[in-house]
């Protein structure tokens, strides 16, 4: 699976502050793209792919903390690294309980705010590939038939086939062959594996 | 007629005097004996008239008349024969003679028939026989008259000398009488007329027998109305529940007189202050025959006295230092407020003191000196004066006004008078007061200086950062083989440009610092107004911003900072400018007004048809670091209302604007 170059999302009000942060990142390689609002970085379409986004607190109209509100709502799981220049500690908290990666105070160091951009685009890419993963599970999922959803469901939770036989109220020998379906179909290596699957896709809970 | 006139006409006929043959002497003895014969006739009726005119008491009086007439008319006849003798008229002179015949006939008969009536009448021998009887017997009375008017005249005499003795008696009494009609009259119309007073009698009960003018007007009752009512009725309620009217009478009664004053009633209802003296009157026996009762309407002297002493007692209760002393320095009085400042206990005490011993040691000199001397001139002096305590010798802040006091129209002698209050506390108060001022003055600069640091810092740290950004991209394009030169220079003149854009704060916060210490004049705002449009004509440009301005000729100057309130301004036409920026769908409108409100103060208007103030935005605006701009700092506002604080003025956004945000400031106007 190839993955689209990281981009930085860069949102300052002043534009100095905008067009020295883009040359520092490319100066590490990295592609920045520059706003000077909060609706202006909302009004755009941003390009599938992993990247990290560098928030000044202080904006006009949206604040930063408040684009990071908007943005949890909206389920946009894009890692925000914040810069201020004029922190103080209430702001810092808000801030890291809303998840952010790092919170910076102007003038940084150079090296703070690329570690913590790589670490931001890095926990994106994570993010993004395990979400990749599981809606490839989802799909393969959608191919079983109700029963094999049945015993993949009472596998996920733990049970020996003998049990699930039990439950099901058949024979133990057509639990194994149901069993060895779905981990065919989930393209599962091995027992362990499958119960993972089962996990990621949330089975492992009794379904009422 | 020729008949009448033949008649009166000789005609043919002869005089008489041819019978004479004119003969000289026969016709002279003829007309002489004719004419004396006439005139005689015409005496002797004349005379018989004159007689029967004198004796109305003569019998057949009317015999007289008739031999006046018939001797009357032979007079005629002789006068004709007279006549005829050289005139020819003897028809004329036969028809007097026939009428004397006639005349003379009557009278004979007449006669005849008188004559036994004559006879019957006394003879003269009779009657002077009478005569001489009544002489005598009125000889006897004449002698007997005459003794009696004798005695008479004796006795006359006595009487006219009575008489005047009575008749100087009489004419005495009456003068005294008049006399004393007269007094009584006058004292009478004296009593009745007298305004001023009431005078009436009582009885000896109390009942009203008599009622002057002055009473009526003084206590409203005609005479008519309160003759025959009982004086009671004068009294107000409370003096007649304690019997005042008897008492009054009574204490007369005994000791012949009650004087007293009080409050009386008049008709109406209303109160007067009454004077009054009740006057027992008493008969030659000693026995109480009534009273005499004088009023007199005081309430004008009462409600003065009144008037003196509310104002006697306003100097008394007053808790200022009053006192009065004479031109020379001695004092004539000195109220308990003023006695109490000043520990004096008295007015012996008051009375042994002279002005300058009021005064404390540090201001003698200025009292002797300078303050008395214009209080002479001026007459009043008004300002601070130290006191001392008499007791403790300690000082006393006073505010001190000293005036002439007495009537210069009156013969009094002006005396200085003193109104004076302690302002010990007001000195305090002030001391205090100027201290918090000098705090309020440091705590504003400290804000001023907080918000101008953080806006400093804010406005610093922008480039700064940008600095440091940039200088660190270079330290990494230059750390490969071959660097992007270009890059690199691009960012080392971006790092210039942001160190002088850093440099430029400096010098602005510099600039700005040494107009902290406010230059105050008084400014025109108008003229701010255009200086500061003046300076931006580019923005205007820029963003296609219409600048309306409504500014008031004549507008009253401020005191205040030019530079500063340049800066409120500019930042708020700044504001108003960049709120614009991004609107479209209507005209980018700044409007800049300017009025003087009814307080006296001068309101500034900036208005724009920009995004406006939302309620969220307008409870922070003036927060530091709160901004709603794309460029703002966030500082604006907080440092424009500082200044326009520290002139003693306003700035605040309305709240209702509907388009755009409006910001209004006021500042006092010089006075």
């Amino acid at each position: 699976m190839t993955e689209n170059r990281p981009i930085v999302f860069v949102v300052d009000d002043e534009p100095a502050i905008c067009l020295s942060l883009q040359r520092l990142l490319k100066s590490v390689g990295l592609e920045a793209q520059t706003f000077a609002s909060a609706q202006e970085f909302l009004g755009v379409k941003r390009p599938d792919g992993p990247g990290c986004l560098v928030l000044d607190v202080r904006l006009p109209g949206l604040s930063g903390l408040d684009l990071q509100q908007e943005l949890l709502h909206a389920k946009v799981d894009l890692p925000i690294v914040f810069i201020t220049g004029h922190g103080d500690i209430p702001m810092t908290v808000r801030a890291m309980k809303a998840g952010a990666v790092e919170f910076l105070t102007k003038p940084f160091r150079d090296q703070d705010l690329i570690d913590a951009i790589q670490h931001g685009i890095e926990k994106h890419r994570a993010a993004r590939l395990e979400c990749a993963k599981v809606n490839e599970f989802k799909t393969l999922y959608v191919s079983l038939t109700a029963r094999e959803r049945e015993v993949f469901s009472l596998v996920a939770q733990g049970l020996l086939n003998k049990q699930i036989a039990a439950q099901l109220g058949v024979a133990e020998k057509t639990i194994k062959v149901h069993r060895g379906q779905v981990m065919h179909k989930m393209k599962a290596e091995s027992l362990a594996d499958l119960v993972r699957i089962g996990e990621k896709l949330a089975l492992t809970s009794p379904k009422p | 007629m020729e008949t009448i006139w033949a008649f009166f006409s000789s005609n043919d006929f002869m005089p008489h005097g041819y019978c004479y043959v004119w003969n000289t002497k026969l016709v002279l003895l003829h007309v002489i004996s004719d004419s004396l014969i006439f005139l005689s006739y015409l005496s002797i009726p004349i005379t018989l008239v004159y007689f029967i005119r004198k004796r109305r008491d003569v019998p057949f009086n009317w015999v007289f008349v008739c031999f006046g007439v018939f001797i009357l008319a032979c007079g005629g006849t002789h006068l004709m024969e007279v006549w005829t003798v050289w005139h020819a008229n003897y028809w004329f002179s036969g028809a007097v003679k026939a009428l004397t015949a006639v005349a003379s006939l009557a009278t004979a008969v007449l006669l005849v028939r008188l004559i036994p009536q004559a006879l019957a009448l006394p003879s003269p021998e009779l009657l002077r026989r009478e005569i001489v009887e009544r002489q005598y017997a009125q000889e006897a009375l004449q002698h007997a008259k005459q003794e009696l008017e004798l005695r008479v005249q004796q006795r006359t005499a006595d009487l006219t000398n009575a008489n005047q003795i009575l008749q100087a008696e009489v004419s005495q009494r009456t003068q005294t009488e008049e006399k004393l009609r007269r007094s009584e009259e006058r004292f009478r119309s004296l009593v009745e007329t007298v305004q001023d007073y009431a005078i009436f009698m009582l009885s000896p009960a109390g009942v009203v027998t008599s009622w002057n003018a002055g009473a009526q007007r003084m206590q409203g009752y005609k005479a008519d109305e309160i003759i025959g009512q009982h004086f009671s009725r004068f009294f107000l309620p409370k003096d007649l529940e304690t019997d005042k009217p008897k008492t009054e009478l009574d204490v007369a009664a005994e000791e012949g007189r009650f004087a007293g004053e009080g409050w009386r009633a008049r008709r109406d209802g209303s109160r007067f202050w009454a004077s009054i003296v009740i006057t027992a009157l008493r008969d030659p026996q000693g026995k109480l025959v009534g009273f005499s009762k004088i009023t007199r309407d005081l309430t004008e002297r009462k409600e003065a006295e009144e008037e003196r002493r509310k104002l006697a007692s306003l100097v008394e209760n007053s808790p200022d230092f009053i006192g009065l002393a004479s031109l020379e320095g001695q004092t004539l009085f000195l109220n308990p407020a003023g006695q109490a400042l000043v520990g004096l206990d008295g007015d012996n005490q008051v009375h042994a003191t002279r002005i300058p011993d009021y005064i404390a040691h540090e201001d003698q000199e200025k009292m002797v000196q300078q303050v008395l001397p214009i209080v002479m001139r001026d007459g009043h002096w008004e300002g601070e004066m130290r006191f001392r305590h008499f007791k403790t010798g300690k000082t006393i802040s006073m505010h001190q006004h000293i005036f002439f006091a007495g009537d210069p129209s009156s013969d009094h002698p002006r005396s200085l008078a003193t109104i004076s209050r302690d302002i010990t506390e007001r000195k305090q108060a002030e001391e205090a007061l100027r201290s918090t001022q000098a705090d309020l003055a440091h705590v504003t600069r400290v804000t001023t200086m907080g918000e101008l640091t953080a806006s400093i810092a804010h406005e610093i740290n922008q480039p700064l950062s940008a600095i440091v950004n940039n200088a660190n991209a270079c330290r990494r394009m230059l750390a490969v083989p071959s660097p992007d030169m270009d890059e690199v220079r691009q960012a080392v003149t971006d790092i210039a440009d942001l160190g002088t854009r850093a440099g430029e704060v400096i010098a602005r916060v510099r600039t700005f610092m040494k107009k902290t210490i406010p230059m105050k004049t008084q400014v025109d705002l108008n003229q701010v107004i255009s200086d500061v449009l003046a300076l931006i004509p580019e923005e205007r440009v820029t963003h296609k911003i219409s600048v309306v301005t409504e500014l008031r000729p004549g507008l009253p100057p401020v005191l205040g900072d030019r530079i500063q309130l340049q800066q409120v301004m500019l930042n708020l036409i700044m504001n108003g400018i960049e709120s614009m920026t991004s609107i479209v769908n209507r005209q980018r409108v700044l409007l800049i007004r300017s009025q003087v409100q009814e307080s006296g103060h001068v309101l500034v208007t900036v208005q724009d048809s920009g995004a406006g103030l939302d309620t969220t935005s307008i409870s922070h605006i003036f927060d530091t670091f709160y901004t709603t701009k794309p460029s703002g700092m966030g500082m604006g506002l907080a440092i424009s209302r500082s200044i326009v604080e520290a002139h003693g003025g306003r700035l605040w956004p309305v709240t209702d604007a509907r388009d755009g945000a409006i910001f209004n400031f006021t500042l006092p106007a010089c006075a």
